[in-house]
């Protein structure tokens, strides 16, 4: 535990963004950590390689539908996340299947929500088909709101409608949500994690650095609650 | 702004995972149990999920042999048919995923670019 997959086949949903976030804060906190960029803009990859930032985050990148599997198998870290492409294809239904937990980010659009509504249901459908050699595999997946207002701001409709709907159509969803904020862009920008943009003076920094908080630790508190869960004799 | 006295908080540790995060608990991943690609990409493929990689048909292995399912059909030369009516070219930059869709869908149903796009129009009723 845990290969954690980031899909939503709609492009620009934050899935990049989310994999940073959340890879380098683990990193900096002591775990082992690798991300496979399987999007074929490879922006992680190039994070890495062209930047200067001394987190100890392993990517690797050239992943392809030919050899996920290969390449996951060699991974010993704690935590691998997948950052994959924002399009539906073998490489990310394969992921999903592959994974341990998957994040789902959606922004507050119709198009970006329609298209998590894609990915929603390829993990249901690929936990199914994993069940038939092993019932006890499950896929649990999270819907993560990304680019909401930052708190105290006015929320729009749509996100409204969309959060109602994720309630009533029982859709797994993080409580916390990953807000627009200028220090989430300048990560890429700069090239650095958000932890060594203190000098950069980007935005509000602290109250980035706090929303990011929040969801590592509601990340990590879902993952030892579904871990629970799998195997409950062991706690 | 000075610190002489340790009394302004560093920006680092204002900036530093807090303290509680405990994650040795988490061991490293294990190795994934082997899956049936040929199912998987079977359950995936009703909800658009199809190959966006050319792969050469030539260095197909086994490996390969599961996205093959899903992957269209050969592609093969098609007959150009003379048309009557005047037609204009249009030459279109698109960014690669969308690109890819657009290719992929076009061989899915078996049509060339221009009437994959009529049926596109068709469909939406322009």
């Amino acid at each position: 535990m845990p290969v954690i997959a980031v899909s939503n086949p709609k492009g620009g949903a934050g899935k990049s963004t989310t994999v940073l976030l959340l890879a380098t804060y683990l990193a900096q906190s002591g775990a082992s950590v690798c991300v496979l960029d399987a999007d074929p803009n490879q922006p992680i990859m190039d994070w890495k390689e062209n930047g200067e930032s001394k987190t100890t985050l392993k990517v690797v990148g050239g992943i392809k539908e030919s050899n996920l599997m290969e390449v996951l198998d060699e991974q010993n870290a704690q935590f691998v996340f997948i950052d994959l492409e924002g399009t539906a294809s073998v490489l990310v239904s394969r992921s999903i299947a592959m994974a341990d937990f998957v994040i789902i980010p959606v922004q507050a659009s119709a198009v970006d929500v329609r298209q998590a509504g894609k990915a929603i249901r390829a993990v249901r459908d690929e936990e199914k088909v994993a069940q038939r050699s092993n019932p006890l595999r499950s896929i649990p997946y999270r819907v993560l709101m990304t680019r909401t207002p930052a708190p105290g701001a006015p929320v729009s409709s749509v996100q409204r409608q969309l959060e109602a709907e994720l309630v009533e159509a029982k859709i797994p969803r993080f409580r916390t949500s990953l807000a627009e904020r200028l220090a989430f862009k300048a990560i890429f920008v700069e090239r650095l994690t958000l932890a060594e943009l203190g000098e950069h003076k980007v935005g509000n920094l602290g109250a980035a650095y706090e929303n990011l908080h929040d969801l590592v630790d509601e990340l990590i508190e879902t993952l030892r609650e579904l871990d629970r869960k799998r195997y409950p004799n062991e706690q | 702004m000075s610190n002489k006295f340790g009394l302004v908080d560093d920006p680092e540790d204002q900036n530093s995972p807090r303290p509680s995060l405990d994650l040795s608990s988490f061991a490293p991943v294990k190795k994934r149990a082997p899956i049936d690609l040929v199912e998987v990409d079977a359950a995936a493929a009703p909800h658009g999920f199809v190959s966006r990689e050319s792969v050469p048909s030539s260095i197909v292995t086994d490996a390969h042999s599961a996205s093959a399912v899903a992957r269209p059909a050969a592609t093969h030369a098609r007959r150009r048919l003379a048309r009557a009516e005047p037609s204009r070219s249009l030459a279109v930059r698109m960014v690669v995923p969308e690109y890819d869709r657009f290719v992929a869908y076009a061989d899915r149903h078996q049509l060339t670019y221009h009437e994959a796009i009529k049926k596109l129009l068709d469909d939406v009723g322009e």
